[in-house]
């Protein structure tokens, strides 16, 4: 088994074309995932994160975006690697579902409501395996099981509407997983469920990782769920990846104030402002259509000088396998 | 599924009732006399009170309508004064002529309204699209007589490619009634074509209004669907587009368009008065017309109730057949 990452992105740069100018949604985020490892990807709302998944996806094309930069290297199996920001679209089709498989944060809207669960796990049997109809039925079935439906035999014929968030969550992972993907894109699949039922599909998501070996990018605005669940982390801010580390690392010893401020406004590990409120980040995210010159987090960052506001600062390596996007890494303490 | 089935037909049952109170009243609450109507101005009190008792207009109001119900259902929808006949073989006679016209009509629009904004929409060009949104404004917009007096000035006057107002060509040998289909049953092409030849400018004028509002209704309901998560979903798992758009996106759409085509068959069927008039043609509506320019109130007051009847039925059938489409009402 070779060593090379399962995905490995560069410069990726997403734009998406408005009246009102150019929006660069993602703007240079470089990350790779190694086979069986999973990334957590990490950031507020509008940070990039499910841009990113949806460029990697080349799903970001049909909401109007386009990949204007950057590369993102497939290696699924032991095939060799694969382009996919220039990947035509029959072939990208291909991709989708067989090499790399999604899970979203709806899972009520997720589903077809008026196919049934089984005809839409089986429909990406179908497409990618060729399988026929009766035997893709049954690795429906096969599936549903996997992913711990109880009486999927009888299940495998309801629609959606007859399933919880949670059973329909797991019915796609079921779908995401019936080709056994390279990689697992999971987009805050936990984010719209209760607390029990969260920690249940977690579960099921790291039990399934390891039984097929796959990889798996994590996208989540909880850093609670990134301890648990990733090997690495990489944090986003306005479009960039501004730190990127073991997870033990990210919370032992973050080295970019952006991701100091996360971790001191988290509910239990944070110390209480004077007036018994959680520390928040001061002000707003930039508006992408007037970003700051210099470093993006400068306008909020406690710790910024002069040069944060006049030179963009790079993601620089600052000790193996540890990049950080800012020029004072090192005053930045817990 | 059962009790699903079981209340439609309740409910339609009641709706039906609740119709025929409403027709009954309307008859009572005119101003004229019936007996005066029949006996003529000049008839004496002794005659008049002879013709109340003979309708039973003499009896309490309760009874007068359970009369008319049971008369209703058993076949006696009254004696139309005007065409000296009883009315239900009159309306029988005229029925079929406004059948066909609404099925061709409704059968037309429909089609015409699915096909080309399915592939309008899965074209995803912006023109095409703006063509239609024009399209369907004015096909909602325009009045169906001044479309029905345009088309018999052009494609009858001007270039005699259609039949005039001369309502339907030579009849076949009846036996649905329906023209083109009982020419086919005699094995007679010819007088099939001739008859949707007479068909088509009224059809057409009939059914401008429907298309356009389908078109409308279903463009709104695509758009909706194809901004569903779902649809991502099926992208994100390799499925093609034009997959995604007829067996995804389509069938989602479809469902509350068909609801919309049950009210619009039904309206079709006992709302085309003024083109039937127009074309003269030998339906429902002009009998209606006649009926209330001579005060021949039997006619009008079982149109009403079968108007309603057919509005209800109709909707009946649509709500059964949503239950075997939709899994949602299937197994709720």
């Amino acid at each position: 088994m070779s060593n090379a990452p399962v995905i490995q992105v560069s410069n990726l740069r997403t734009v998406f074309d408005t009246p009102a100018g150019a929006i660069v949604s993602v703007d240079d985020v470089s990350f790779s995932i190694e086979r069986g490892q999973t990334l957590g990807l990490v950031g507020e709302s509008g940070s990039g994160k499910s841009v990113t998944s949806l460029s990697l996806m080349r799903l970001v094309e049909r909401g109007g975006g386009r990949i204007a930069a950057g590369s993102i290297l497939l290696k699924a199996g032991e095939g060799e690697p694969v382009e996919l920001s220039t990947l035509p679209m029959s072939a990208m089709r291909k991709v989708r579902g067989r090499d790399i498989a999604m899970v979203f944060q709806e899972p009520m809207t997720s589903l077809d409501p008026v196919w049934s669960i089984g005809d839409q796990i089986a429909e990406s049997i179908r497409l990618h395996q060729g399988l026929g109809r009766a035997d893709a039925r049954r690795k429906a079935i096969e599936m549903l099981r996997l992913v711990g439906i109880p009486a999927p035999e009888r299940r495998v014929d309801d629609f959606p509407h007859q399933l919880s968030g949670g059973m329909r969550q797991r019915v796609m992972i079921a779908i995401a997983l019936s080709c056994r993907p390279s990689l697992l894109i999971a987009d805050e699949p936990t984010t719209a469920l209760d607390v029990t039922i969260q920690a249940q599909i977690l579960d099921l998501i790291r039990r399934l990782q390891a039984e097929i070996g796959m990889s798996v990018l994590f996208i989540t605005h909880n850093l609670g769920v990134v301890a648990e669940t990733a090997d690495r982390v990489a944090v986003m801010y306005a479009g960039q990846v501004v730190e990127e580390a073991p997870v033990r690392d990210i919370f032992a010893t973050p080295r970019h104030p952006y991701t100091l401020g996360l971790l001191a406004s988290i509910p239990g590990s944070a110390e209480l402002t004077a007036d018994h409120r959680l520390p928040t980040i001061g002000g707003a995210p930039p508006n992408p259509l007037a970003r700051p010159e210099g470093c993006r987090f400068a306008p909020r960052c406690p710790l910024a000088v002069d040069a944060c506001r006049t030179a963009e600062p790079e993601l620089a390596e600052i000790a193996p396998g540890r990049r950080t996007r800012c020029i004072r890494w090192q005053e930045v303490a817990r | 599924m059962t009790r699903f089935v079981v209340e439609r037909i309740g409910s339609a049952i009641l709706t039906i009732l609740g119709a025929s109170i409403i027709a009954f009243i309307v008859l009572r609450a005119l101003p004229n006399d019936p007996a005066r109507l029949i006996a003529g101005p000049f008839a004496s009190d002794d005659v008049l009170n002879a013709v109340r008792a003979q309708m039973g207009l003499d009896k309490p109001l309760v009874a007068q309508y359970v009369d008319y119900l049971v008369n209703f259902f058993t076949g006696d929808w009254g004696f139309s004064y005007g065409a000296g006949k009883p009315v239900l073989p009159l309306v029988a006679e005229r029925l079929p002529a406004s059948a066909e016209l609404a099925i061709v009509a409704f059968v037309g629009s429909f089609a015409a309204a699915v096909i080309l904004t399915v592939l309008v929409s899965f074209s995803r060009s912006r023109l095409l699209d703006g063509a239609l949104r024009m399209l369907s404004f004015v096909s909602v917009g325009v009045p169906p007589f001044w479309i029905s007096l345009l088309l018999l000035m052009l494609f009858f006057e001007q270039l005699g490619w259609f039949p005039g107002p001369v309502g339907r060509g030579p009849a076949p040998a009846a036996v649905t009634g329906l023209y083109t289909v009982d020419y086919l049953l005699a094995g007679n092409l010819r007088g099939a074509v001739d008859a949707l030849w007479h068909l088509a400018l009224p059809a057409f004028a009939l059914a401008l209004g429907s298309f356009g509002y389908l078109v409308r209704l279903l463009r709104a309901n695509l758009l909706d669907v194809v901004h569903e998560p779902f649809v991502t979903v099926l992208h994100s798992k390799g499925v093609a587009p034009v997959t995604a758009h007829f067996r995804h996106i389509l069938p989602n759409a479809f469902l509350p368009t068909l609801t919309a085509g049950g009210l619009i068959l039904a309206q079709l069927i006992g709302g085309s008065v003024l083109v039937e008039q127009i074309f003269t043609w030998p339906g429902i509506g002009t009998l209606v017309i006649d009926g209330i320019t001579r005060q021949d109130y039997a006619v009008v007051q079982s149109f009403i109730l079968l108007s309603a009847m057919i509005y209800i039925v109709v909707n009946l059938a649509v709500d059964l057949l949503y239950g075997y489409v939709d899994p949602r009402v299937r197994r709720s």
